[in-house]
């Protein structure tokens, strides 16, 4: 043998040594740790996100379905009893009882109702459409967003805010024997003419009448009903709340000015 | 026995301190960088998320536009749909012709004269109604013949046609032969017809069948969609009109016409989203902006025109171009004006060209710390007929 190691080298460390040691070991480990959860939140969050993201979707295919395969209906938001607030600008209330609803019609003439209730959408069909009756007179909801989601916020714009395809009663605009009356904006709106500018003569005439038809669109120009609409809605999992606005407009498909050949196509 | 010798014990040099304090610093700091980047990734995602939908919902825009267009006649956006039905289509001068109903033709002593639709010019009561296209049973009463309330009654001749035994034929089908099928006579019995025109050939192949209805409904359908699907007037000057919404009427490069910048369009106050207080609702080009604050978002829609036509030469083919989102929206003019050069290679029939969609694209902006990210999304919208 060689003998025994030295003396020096079984003397261990110092505590200084150990101290230092230790610290940067903690330290390292702290922030390994520490870097982990971080990461391991992270992740849940992008999880999380993810399921709201899906849930939302959801909700949004659903009310975007119905308006993309009908229409607003215009004959609710006409009808307004004194006790309701129906409304065709509206920020959904989730109290009981409200009137607010986003109201439509499909093309086989069912009336479909959306409400916010308590965080949560629901959604109702009327075979037999009510105009005269706010939605909170209506029950047998269904939901259509899952109790995991709170829909904290549900608004909706309705464009334009007048029936696009109402049909208007014609307006007397002259007659065509005595000066034919231009007119007003008041009487026959935006895109009505009475006189022919390039002959002069009624553009509608019957009986030695003028007529001109007036628009109600509410806009400027002739607009096919659309609907934006958003919700804020948050999701919370592992104690993790995500809370997120999703929001899309929806242009109606259904051409109602030419429903009354549809039911006619063999 | 060996024993350490004192340079073992000296302690570490200068050099190699640094060395150990650059590794741990290095590691410490890409550490730091990995933690930052996940989280500022992990608030992108949702940032993207926001544009992504933002994006999406400015396609919608051109559905909008395309299904708002088919309230307006393509050569005249100012004719209100409905004027335009009942006087050009329906041919009503009538301005309740809202009201009415129409046949197929003109009866002229229970002869169906016409081939189109016509109004049911008497004031309508309960008793002459013809209900061609309500539907429900028809009647006639004092002036008005069974001829005229049941000849060329769409009504009655689709029910003929495509159930066969219920109702009768209506008079321009000619004298049924076949008893059994349905005799014309009223409720009382009173008034049968016996002979009738054979005048509801619409296509003209020599006689009254399934076909002629077909014929009919799709005759209506062409004369309505020469109303449908105009395109709105796009803001721009100079005459070089293109899809690009209204964001390019007042910006210009050298604030004159005819040069149009790409870039400060996304510097335009309206290509800015904002959000209501409670962070509800996204708009966009708010007049009065008052109430709303700013996102970081940037949107911009942009439309081309998609163009289909033949070319003959070397054989009959069909060729379909997206015009480039600088040039003209209109297909004719860019076609014509290009014809067998650029982008136009191929040598187009004229009389061919129609515009026969919309490339739409939307895309959103918005900067980010290092650099500015964008969402996009592009879709080909068909059914835009028009010039």
């Amino acid at each position: 043998m060689t003998g025994f190691p030295s003396k020096r080298h079984t003397q261990g460390f110092t505590l200084i040594e150990v101290l230092v040691a230790v610290a940067v070991f903690s330290i390292t480990t702290v922030m390994a740790v520490n870097l982990f959860i971080i990461f391991v939140q992270q992740q849940r969050r992008t999880l999380n996100q993810q399921e709201l993201q899906n849930d939302a979707r959801s909700v949004m295919e659903q009310v975007a379905k119905d308006v993309r395969e009908g229409s607003i209906d215009y004959e609710y938001y006409a009808t307004a009893p004194l006790t309701t607030q129906k409304k065709l600008f509206s920020e959904l209330s989730s109290q009981a009882g409200n009137d607010d609803c986003l109201v439509l019609r499909n093309a086989v003439n069912e009336q479909i109702l959306y409400r916010l209730n308590n965080e949560i959408v629901e959604r109702l069909v009327l075979t037999t459409p009510v105009t005269s009756a706010g939605c909170s007179s209506f029950t047998d909801w269904e939901k259509i967003s899952p109790d995991i989601l709170e829909v904290v916020n549900f608004t909706f714009t309705i464009a334009p805010t007048e029936d696009p395809f109402a049909a208007q009663a014609a307006q007397v605009c002259g007659t065509t024997t005595a000066p034919i009356i231009i007119p007003s904006d008041a009487s026959c709106r935006w895109g009505t003419i009475c006189l022919d500018p390039a002959d002069s003569t009624c553009i509608n005439e019957r009986g030695g009448t003028c007529y001109c038809y007036p628009q109600k669109y509410g806009d400027v120009a002739p607009l096919h009903p659309r609907v934006t609409f958003s919700f804020k809605m948050s999701r919370t999992s592992n104690q993790q709340t995500i809370s997120q606005t999703f929001q899309t407009t929806v242009a109606s498909r259904l051409f109602k000015n030419l429903d009354r050949l549809n039911s006619y196509v063999p | 026995m060996p024993i350490a010798n004192s340079k073992k014990r000296r302690g570490t040099a200068l050099l190699e301190s640094i060395i150990a304090i650059g590794v741990i610093l290095t590691g410490v700091v890409g550490t730091l960088v990995l933690l930052n980047t996940s989280i500022n990734l992990g608030r992108a995602n949702q940032d993207r998320i926001v544009a992504q939908n933002l994006a999406r919902e400015g396609l919608e825009l051109a559905y909008s536009l395309r299904n708002s267009a088919s309230m307006r006649k393509v050569d005249d956006p100012k004719t209100n749909w409905y004027k335009y039905l009942h006087s050009e289509v329906l041919k009503s001068s009538n301005p309740e012709s809202y009201l009415r109903n129409y046949n197929l033709g003109e009866v002229t002593g229970g002869v169906c004269k016409q081939r189109s639709l016509i109004e049911n010019t008497a004031t309508r009561t309960t008793e002459n109604n013809d209900q061609s296209f309500d539907g429900s049973a028809f009647t006639y009463g004092p002036g008005v013949t069974p001829e005229a309330a049941l000849a060329c009654d769409l009504d009655a001749f689709v029910n003929y046609l495509f159930e066969t035994g219920w109702g009768p034929p209506p008079a321009c089908m000619g004298a049924p032969t076949d008893i059994t099928r349905g005799q014309y006579c009223d409720a009382s019995g009173a008034y049968c017809m016996t002979e009738g025109p054979t005048d509801c050939d619409y296509n003209g192949e020599g006689g009254a069948d399934i076909i002629d209805v077909t014929y009919l409904v799709n005759q209506f359908y062409l004369n309505t969609f020469q109303f449908g699907f105009g395109y709105p007037t796009l803001a721009g000057a100079s005459g070089k009109v293109n899809g690009k919404l209204d964001f390019y009427s007042t910006l210009t490069a050298d604030g004159t016409t005819g040069i149009y910048p790409q870039d400060p369009i996304w510097l335009d106050t309206r290509a800015q989203v904002y959000t209501d207080n409670a962070e509800t609702t996204y708009v966009q080009n708010l007049s009065n902006i008052t109430g709303y604050k700013q996102t970081k978002y940037y949107r911009v829609v942009s439309m081309q025109a998609i163009c289909r036509g033949t070319k003959s030469v070397p054989t009959l083919q069909t060729v379909e171009l997206v015009i480039d989102a600088d040039n003209a929206f209109n297909c004719f003019d860019y076609i014509s004006a290009n014809n067998g050069s650029g982008e136009v290679a191929e040598d187009w029939d004229l009389d061919s060209i129609s515009h026969v969609g919309v490339l739409v694209s939307s895309e959103v902006r918005w900067p980010t710390p290092t650099s500015s990210t964008k969402a996009r999304y592009q879709e080909f919208l068909y059914d835009w007929i028009s010039i």
